[in-house]
């Protein structure tokens, strides 16, 4: 009897809550019935992993396979390689990639005049613009053996040419570079907005206070945009695997493959030939799976030290 | 109070409009958006009620005979839309078509760089237009079993006139090959009369003179040119090919007297014809002159350590600056781009092709070019409504009637047959495209017509009005050596059936990823090529011998 | 709020120790140096784009036009219809980005708020989409099947929330005080009205960023495009961009149009058609651009 009252009674608390924030919950069923529609029904696809699909048949009809297709990449000693190349490809942007645009928009915060600012950052994002395609033709074209920096290496330094991009060891900081000179200034949008709100007054009290601008930097800017970095830092740790191919596919040669491969260009490779949906969709699944369990190890760390988490 | 009731009613409209909407999105099809062209919402192959014939004059051509006791159709065709020859949408093929078979013609031009994302995915989901040009031969074998496509066999009376030829002595045994299951999926787009065209050595003419050697007949010869050109030119690199290593191999290895990667393959596979039978060539003793002549260039600074690297652009320009001086690559970029780019720096300098070099180590003189025809398919939707009409419409394509159109346009309206029978485009037609980036391109998409338009059995006569006379002569001389065998037709691979496929792809992945991770420490020195026996056998570990195997047995079968 | 960032501007003049000048120095050299490597590729791309096509091909086009004229740009503006499918682009950008927005702030808001009950469940549903890259059939299969194909909702609606804008936008409205939330509670507002009345008002930049974002991502998306349209006359720009762009790599085209070669596109036509493309946008940034500029909330937090 007390036990039945006391759930009584948190049913009737929650539907307090649930009553009270009505309008949320109105507001919020707009986008869930879009990711049900849209996003669930699209993940539901992924179920031809289990199965030799064949369109004409429709999903339901198509042969089951079981793990066939899990068994087939797991068992792929080529792999393991292609694996270890995503991961250290993610992780060479995340050590030298992630810091550059808060560092830029940190920067950017500290020029004085409307009209100076406002020109850098026009600047800066200028090259989110340019297709991938001609962005890994310039970057060849630097990095050719005669392009410009073997120019400057052998005339100015007397050293010998390079041809950086068929060196394996060269792979990774040229994907890092173009990913630099084509995305930092635009990824800096983000925390120019963040640092925008910011209230002004504290610097000014710091000043006043006789804290240097770099001091002001360091206690009041980045605090400041703290959360948005912790946000942006855990979704990058999410998407670890999942690097595009399409760049990869500009730059790399076979002579790089050997760190240039990764996921997404071997299962490219092989779409283009056999198109294999379900082998596609298998490394989707465990794709997400990996991502997943990365997301949630790096949300706890987060929570724990007392960053803004996800969830 | 009040201005607090109006915005919450506001932020509940905004909603709730959105949401009905988002539903109204989910179940209706058209909208305003679509309102811009009146045939846009006819579904694939759905009748079309525009009745409309104020372009179509039924009476004024002599062509328009069997269309009138037909109802108009309407009719879903894709294609590729090629970036150089951007195809009219209303273009004279689609016109001339709607007055001989009331069909409409609706046209989804694809741009071409992502056609082929677009038709993987429309195959892989079988949701198809009436007509699918430009499906491969891989393709064809995946998606002919799952019953996407009609066979036209089930029609042999209407696609009698395609038939007769690709089963004539000619092209019977390439067609035995493009069967899948012991039916026939897809018409072939094939040649009528080319301007031949093939991947040759191309040289520096000026340069070879001012060696004092003659032109080389042998690769030893070339090489020798080549020092000597180095010699005098001791900054710049001799020679590279595009499409970096493998395509490489392509150009040079069959030329050579060995093979593999053949004409854009990106496997090791060729057919060799002095053994009849495909081989890996990498694994075999051919393959070391080969690999020996690229090594020794790289070392000798012949070949551009760019090579690895290289995209088309980048080589157009060095070739175009004379920083190169020679190149194994389609013929007709000498007419197009090189030449008439240094001749504005230096009236001297022209490349030009050689005849295929003689190898003395593999004893042969050859050199190897794109098949003959084109190994693409037209598709037929199984689900159409309209398949004899179909049917009739693509067998046509085939016949004189349909060739001349679909190659030239209206008779006496786009060009005119002169009394020896040579063909003369209207030269109102030349003159409006002469500020085009290409004649050629410009009056071929304007009419709908050719290559890269909805041609399919291919004329390209126009190309001796408005090309550079080299290209023509060129094209003479690449006919002559095929005919005296010094230069062959890379063959279809064989049929594979379902299971042997996968092997295939299982194991060409596996032998390429060994291959092309190691190759370029051959080329460039870092290994020697006394170890070139430790990567033969990897290969072979890899399973090159079962490859071959598989191949052989396919080829065997296919013979008969 | 002005004045007060001006005076703050001063103030630090006034005493400029040492420290700050070098502080200073290293921020201008920095930020100089980078201009300077983001320019010069894209002024090469100008400067070859007006030059002459064989000069270009050439490779001797290093720091000023050779041959200046506009032919390039001509032979890209009569391609065929290069205007038709900027209107499009134009379109679907105001709509897609107008209800991307929306739909955003409908979802981010209420997670923000730390009182909804089931918030942590409703953000992991939601998140959880996010790992997932179901492939282009996949979401072929879910338009095709809710008959959206060659429709505007095509384009629009299957992108319509990000997870990733999302969350950020959601960091955004954490970041309100919830003493804000409190008093207007007390004066008895709902919900709704907070959120247009106070939220918004206060995420000017938030939004600005969101908007900004997904307009850039809606133009240069070409895929959904592709998929799902297949009348040209309904083409985004970005499609004929990329046909234009890739025409000369290997990897795009069908092996027919690499063996058949029809003359290449010269490097100047498709440097052209990329400045065709960006300027839009180009033209479009600063209005968004205003609201990152330090100090444009002030007043409104303190209010």
């Amino acid at each position: 009897m007390p036990v039945k009252a006391q759930k009584k009674d948190t049913w009737k608390h929650v539907r307090r809550k649930l009553w009270k924030s009505r309008y949320l919950y109105l507001m919020l069923l707009i986008p869930l019935v879009y990711f049900f529609i849209f996003k669930y029904g699209s993940i539901g696809w992924l179920a031809i992993a289990f199965k030799n699909f064949n369109a004409k048949a429709g999903l339901w009809k198509s042969k089951w396979v079981g793990v066939k297709y899990f068994e087939m990449f797991l068992n792929d000693p080529y792999f393991f390689t292609v694996l270890k190349n995503t991961i250290f490809i993610s992780l060479w942007s995340l050590v030298f990639y992630f810091p550059v645009p808060i560092i830029l928009a940190l920067m950017i915060n500290e020029v004085k005049g409307t009209k100076k600012k406002k020109f850098v950052q026009t600047v800066t994002y200028l090259p989110y613009f340019i297709s991938t395609v001609v962005v890994c033709n310039l970057a060849m074209y630097i990095f050719a053996t005669d392009g410009i920096i073997n120019d400057v290496v052998v005339k100015v330094f007397g050293g010998t040419a390079t041809s950086f991009m068929s060196d394996p060891n060269w792979f990774r900081p040229i994907y890092v570079i173009t990913e630099i000179w084509q995305q930092a200034g635009w990824g800096s949008i983000i925390y120019l907005a963040a640092l925008s709100g910011v209230d002004q007054d504290l610097y000014e009290a710091a000043s006043i206070d006789g804290a240097s601008r770099w001091k002001q930097v360091l206690h009041i800017s980045i605090p400041g945009i703290a959360p948005i970095i912790s946000i942006q830092f855990l979704l990058t740790m999410g998407r670890m695997l999942n690097v595009g191919y399409e760049k990869i596919l500009l730059l790399y040669t076979g002579a790089t493959y050997s760190t240039a491969d990764i996921i997404s260009t071997y299962v490219y490779r092989r779409g283009l030939i056999d198109a294999n949906y379900s082998y596609g969709a298998a490394i989707s699944i465990f794709q997400a799976v990996f991502s997943l369990i990365l997301i949630c190890i790096a949300n706890k760390a987060a929570d724990k030290i007392g960053a803004t988490s996800l969830w | 109070m009040k201005r607090k009731k109006i915005s919450r009613l506001l932020a509940i409209a905004a909603s709730v409009s959105l949401l009905a909407g988002a539903l109204a999105g989910c179940g209706g099809s058209s909208d305003g958006a679509s309102s811009d062209t009146p045939a846009s919402d006819t579904s694939s192959g759905e009748e079309s009620a525009a009745e409309d014939e104020s372009d179509t004059q039924e009476t004024q051509d002599s062509t328009a005979t069997d269309a009138s006791d037909q109802e108009l159709i309407t009719v879903t065709l894709m294609r590729s839309n090629s970036a150089a020859q951007p195809t009219a949408e209303d273009n004279k093929v689609v016109q001339l078509v709607e007055q001989k078979f009331n069909i409409h013609l609706q046209l989804q031009l694809i741009p071409d760089a992502d056609y082929t994302t677009k038709r993987s995915v429309a195959l892989a989901s079988a949701d198809l237009p009436d007509i699918i040009m430009g499906v491969t031969v891989d393709e064809l074998r995946q998606y002919a079993p799952t019953g996407e496509f009609l066979n036209l066999y089930d029609y042999q009376d209407l696609v009698s006139d395609y038939l007769g030829i690709v089963q004539a002595d000619d092209r019977a045994a390439a067609t035995k090959t493009y069967e899948t299951d012991g039916g026939m999926y897809g018409f072939q787009r094939l040649e009528y009369n080319r301007i031949d065209l093939a991947p040759l050595v191309a040289l520096r003419m000026d340069r070879v003179e001012e060696t004092g050697l003659g032109i080389p007949t042998t690769w030893d010869e070339l090489y020798e040119v080549m020092l000597a050109i180095k010699a005098n030119y001791p900054d710049q690199y001799v020679f590279s090919t595009r499409n970096k290593t493998t395509y490489m191999f392509g150009q040079l290895a069959y030329a050579m007297g060995s093979g593999g990667f053949p004409c854009f393959s990106s496997s090791g596979m060729y057919y060799e014809p002095r053994e009849d039978k495909w081989l890996y060539g990498p694994t075999k003793e051919s393959f070391v002159p080969v690999i020996t002549f690229l090594a020794n260039a790289y070392a000798d600074g012949l070949l551009d350590p760019d090579y690895a690297t290289m995209d088309k652009d980048t080589l157009h320009e060095k070739l175009s600056n004379g920083s190169l001086s020679m190149v194994v690559d389609n013929n007709s970029f000498i007419g197009r781009v090189y030449n008439p780019a240094l001749a504005q720096v230096d009236e001297n300098a022209m490349f030009d092709i050689i005849a295929p070099l003689e190898s003395k180590e593999n004893g042969t003189k050859r050199a190897l070019r794109y098949e003959r025809d084109w190994t693409e398919f037209t598709c037929v939707n199984a689900d159409t409504k309209y398949p004899e009409r179909i049917m009739e419409l693509l067998n046509w394509m085939y016949t004189e009637e349909g060739r001349m159109v679909t190659n030239f346009g209206e008779e006496g309206v786009d060009y005119t047959v002169e009394a020896d029978g040579t063909i003369k485009t209207n030269p109102d037609l030349i003159a409006e495209h002469q500020n085009d980036a290409d004649v050629f391109s410009g009056i071929q998409g304007a009419l709908g017509v050719g290559l890269l338009s909805l041609g399919e059995y291919i004329d390209e006569a126009l190309y001796a009005e408005v090309s550079d006379p080299i290209f023509i002569e060129q094209g003479q001389q690449i006919r002559e050596w095929t005919q005296d065998g010094d230069i062959n037709y890379n063959p279809a691979v064989p049929y594979f059936n379902t299971e042997e496929q996968e092997e295939v792809t299982e194991l060409q992945q596996a032998i390429q990823n060994v291959f092309a991770a190691e190759i370029e420490s051959y080329i460039n020195g870092q290994k020697s090529l006394d170890d070139w026996g430790s990567l033969v056998e990897k290969l072979e570990s890899q399973g090159t011998e079962r490859l071959e195997e598989l191949f052989n047995a396919a080829y065997e079968r296919s013979k008969g | 709020m002005r004045e007060n960032s001006s005076k703050a501007v001063k103030h630090t003049k006034k005493k400029k120790s040492p420290g700050e000048k070098v502080f200073s120095a290293i921020v201008a050299v920095f930020l100089v140096f980078a201009c300077l490597i983001v320019i010069y590729p894209i002024y090469y791309m100008f400067i070859c784009s007006i030059s002459d096509g064989y000069a270009v091909t050439r490779g001797e086009i290093w720091l000023y036009p050779k041959g200046v004229n506009l032919r390039a740009y001509e032979i890209a503006l009569t391609y065929q219809s290069v205007m038709r499918s900027f209107k499009n682009s134009v379109q679907y950008t105001i709509v897609g980005t107008l209800i991307a927005t929306i739909m955003t702030a409908l979802c981010a808001y209420p997670l923000s708020r730390r009182e909804l009950y089931g918030r942590g469940l409703f953000t992991m549903i939601i998140t959880f989409t996010m790992f997932f890259d179901s492939g282009l059939v996949a979401n072929y299969m879910v338009v095709s099947s809710l008959h959206l194909k060659n429709t505007i909702w095509a384009l629009v609606l299957p992108g319509a929330v990000s997870v990733w804008y999302m969350i950020i936008m959601r960091t955004g409205f954490q970041s309100i005080p919830d003493a804000l939330h409190e008093s207007a509670y007390l004066d008895g507002a709902n919900d709704l009205v907070i959120f247009w009345k106070i939220i918004l008002p206060l995420s000017k930049a938030t939004i600005a960023t969101i908007v900004l974002f997904y307009a850039v991502g809606i133009w240069n998306a070409y895929i959904p495009g592709l998929l799902y349209l297949d009348d040209s006359a309904k083409y985004p720009l970005q499609l004929l961009l990329r046909n234009i762009v890739m025409s000369s790599s290997a990897a795009g085209s069908s092996a027919t149009s690499v063996a058949a070669d029809t003359a290449a596109l010269g490097k100047n036509i498709k440097y052209a058609v990329i400045f065709i493309t960006t300027l839009p946008i180009l033209v479009v940034y600063p209005f968004a651009q205003k609201y990152f500029v330090k100090g444009a909330m002030v007043g409104s937090v303190k209010g």
